[in-house]
């Protein structure tokens, strides 16, 4: 880890796209829930990594394809 | 985020209309604001949380309920009262930058008091102007739900409360109770985006059950039958996960309050030696637990080798029924037919004697061991089979002896453990018994002890099964993913789950490895910061900041033993200060401006002036709000000196209840007193 290098950017240097792409979500999804229902976050969280999928396994069909 | 201006009309004691105008370049980066006790100060804090949260109070009020949800009154009530019965308008406008933007939001509340004199408050107006960077105004937004996310983008409210810090708060911060660590663990968890990284985790865990459960609808047979293996075992695994996590901290905690006991305990003389002798104890006793624990990864792996152990006894059964066909001559012997050709061939014995004709009765000898033994001709795979049951039955002695060592050496440790877990009782007990002023304290260990030593054998019983059940699962698993590519129609839905399912193993591997790295650079920059702002006296009490695995704070000595309990209050502020600013500094791209109030109260001459040194080349923009006791001649020649001060406001009481904001000349400014004596 070099100096200051916060979560969002390692998130950013994973190599494979389609993981990337939901870790990213992932994280972003987490920071507007923790404002939430402490109930509910973890389902909203679930949910919204949930609608990012079609477009990450898309990103991984490509990858295997090349 | 620089905060470039604020603008109160009718807010708080801030009667009119009121500009402070903040220092915010690279180079001047402080602004000073002066006043005497209950001037406003704070008010300048609050009415920025109103302006961009909407906050009607802050955490420090420590409001609760109705009087939360109500907040202050944020009208000025010298306008209400003049104007009894007539609404009152009272906003804050904020103009800040952050990255290449400009913002300006107005807050606006109105107020009205009653002929009763009970003041009414409605809530609330808010509008934002953006100017991007290439300095095009965007068209103003109103929508106040829009402007929350805008706003959430540059500073989340969750870190709203770490960047105001009053004298009395920054001392609090690093008290040596449950409630005040409590609130640092959170300040690093939310700061350092640890919480979010745990949520995500817990979100895609969550939705491989919800995917694995669509599977187990959506499939058929054999199949269908696994994956309901595979539900089941998710639920029991996270029960089982979650209990585990909360003995875990449950066990750190106790770990803690031991430690804390036992450092009291030693400090007695009386004790002390006895004590000595305990921590050794102790610290064997760990040392073979973690030899007991590879032994049992070892048995293990051992018994994965040695599955063919469950079927020794009919293997012998089965040898010496071979033996005995062999000795009537039924069956070859356990030598191979290719062995004893070759040294036919070579003309040379196994005892290196020569088959030669010097020799005839040995080349003899084994021509007629190979006629009587291989005469009847059993086929090749007969023959393959009977030397592999050889030499199982041959091994099963090495695998039996490697196990039963292994089974030995778990046992004795086990032995040795107990033995060591009795001594270290009856040291405490007669700790105990000494009658010393240190009973009680040994009684709180003793008792802390026992509720560790039942913890930890339960955490390790859990932790069996968690492996033993995530073993089952993994296998099922398998099984599934075979039979899951014969069903076509699960396709999607099994491409949707690995997927999350390698984010999540990702993901937990970098927040394994982060959360680590992070706490040990909050720790090593928290001692250095620390080493910048603390006194010659106090760096020789004090040698490092510690960052436990549980997120806690602490001093270390130059013995390395934990101090914070024992240190003063001011010692205590240079320690929260030093933590603070290594927060800041760590969180990385978080740019905000710091305000600090009151924060000299406690401080002695030098660490005042440290702390005025070494802070604006800190933070990227500091507001200190100061009173007229504690900012004198002495701190703002001190400030002037680092060439950073930019701005200085004085609050001065104009009639009761009304501040009137003065602008002062930096160069020019001369403090009410000359000095804090």
């Amino acid at each position: 880890m070099e100096n200051n290098q916060t979560i969002e950017v390692i998130l950013s240097q994973i190599n494979d796209t389609s993981i990337r792409t939901v870790a990213e979500h992932a994280l972003l999804s987490a920071r507007k829930a923790l404002d939430k229902p402490e109930h509910s976050r973890v389902k909203d969280v679930a949910d919204e990594i949930d609608k990012i999928m079609p477009r990450a396994l898309k990103a991984r069909l490509k990858d295997e394809t090349a | 985020m620089k905060l470039h201006r604020i603008e109160l009309r009718n807010f708080r004691q801030f009667k009119g209309t009121q500009i402070i105008e903040f220092s915010y370049s690279a180079t001047k980066n402080v602004s000073v604001i002066y006043g005497e006790n209950g001037r406003g100060k704070t008010g300048i804090f609050r009415a920025l949380m109103f302006c961009l949260y909407g906050d009607r109070s802050l955490s420090q009020d420590e409001l609760s309920g109705e009087k939360k949800r109500e907040g202050l009154i944020l009208v000025n009530e010298v306008m209400l009262k003049e104007n009894k019965g007539e609404k009152i308008q009272a906003s804050v406008t904020i103009e800040f930058s952050h990255g290449n933007q400009l913002f300006l939001i107005k807050r606006s509340i109105s107020g009205l008091m009653k002929s009763d004199n009970s003041i009414l408050q409605d809530y609330n107006q808010v509008e934002l102007q953006l100017t991007d960077a290439n300095g095009n105004t965007l068209p103003k937004e109103t929508d106040p739900e829009l402007i929350k996310i805008k706003i959430q983008e540059v500073l989340n409210s969750r870190l709203r409360d770490y960047f105001l810090f009053d004298g009395e708060r920054i001392e609090r911060l690093t008290r040596n109770t449950q409630e005040r660590r409590e609130e640092v663990r959170k300040g690093i968890r939310t700061l350092l985006d640890l919480d979010s990284m745990d949520l995500a985790i817990r979100g895609l865990d969550k939705l491989v059950s919800k995917i694995e459960k669509d599977i187990k609808y959506k499939s058929t047979g054999k199949l269908q039958r696994i994956t309901e293996l595979i539900h089941d075992l998710n639920i029991k695994i996270e029960e089982l996960k979650n209990n585990q996590d909360y003995d875990i901290q449950e066990s750190k905690r106790l770990e803690h309050n031991i430690k804390k006991i036992s450092d009291l305990i030693s400090e007695n003389e009386e004790t002390a030696e006895q004590e000595r002798k305990r921590q050794e104890l102790i610290k064997t006793k760990q040392e073979i637990k973690i030899e007991r624990d590879q032994t049992k990864n070892e048995l293990v792996e051992q018994l994965n080798r040695s599955c063919q152990l469950v079927a020794s006894e009919l293997i012998e059964q089965l040898q010496e029924a071979l033996d005995f066909h062999r000795e009537k001559g039924e069956l070859p012997p356990a030598i191979r037919k290719e062995f004893i050709e070759k040294l036919l061939a070579e003309e040379q014995c196994i005892c290196g004697t020569s088959l030669d004709h010097q020799h005839p009765s040995e080349k003899e000898n084994l021509l007629l061991f190979m006629k009587k033994h291989f005469k009847l001709g059993l086929g090749k795979e007969s023959e393959e089979l009977l030397y592999k049951l050889n030499r199982i039955s041959s091994t099963n002695e090495l695998l039996s002896n490697a196990f039963n060592r292994l089974l030995m050496k778990n046992k004795k440790l086990n032995d040795e453990i107990d033995d060591l877990e009795s001594k270290i009782k009856i040291i405490g007990d007669e700790l105990g018994e000494g009658g010393t002023s240190v009973d009680d304290l040994i009684q709180e260990r003793i008792k802390c002890e026992e509720d560790l030593r039942e913890l930890e054998r339960e955490i390790d019983r859990r932790e069996d099964q968690i492996k033993k059940d995530e073993d089952d699962r993994e296998d099922q698993r398998k099984e599934a993913a075979v039979l899951e590519e014969q069903q076509d129609h699960l396709k999607t839905l099994v491409a949707k789950r690995d997927l999350t399912k390698d984010t999540l193993l990702e993901l937990k591997d970098i927040y394994g490895k982060f959360a680590v790295e992070i706490k040990k650079k909050l720790a090593d920059k928290s001692t250095e910061n620390f080493s910048k702002l603390a006194d010659i006296e106090t760096l020789k009490d004090i040698k490092t900041i510690d960052i436990d695995d549980n997120y806690m704070l602490d001093v270390l000595n130059w013995a390395g033993q934990r101090r914070l309990g024992e240190i003063s209050a001011g010692q205590r502020q240079i320690v929260s200060l030093a933590f603070i600013m290594s927060l800041i500094q760590i969180a990385g791209d978080l740019e905000v401006p710091l305000f600090m109030d009151t924060p000299f109260g406690r401080l002695s001459g030098k660490h005042r002036d440290h702390l005025i040194e070494t802070i604006p080349k800190m933070a990227s923009q500091w507001i200190l709000l100061a009173t007229d006791t504690e900012f004198t001649a002495v701190e703002a020649n001190v400030l002037r000196q680092t060439n950073s001060w930019g701005k200085i406001y004085e609050l001065q009481k104009e009639e009761e209840g009304v501040t009137k904001v003065i602008e002062r000349q930096v160069n020019e400014f001369i403090p009410k007193r000359k000095s804090i004596y």
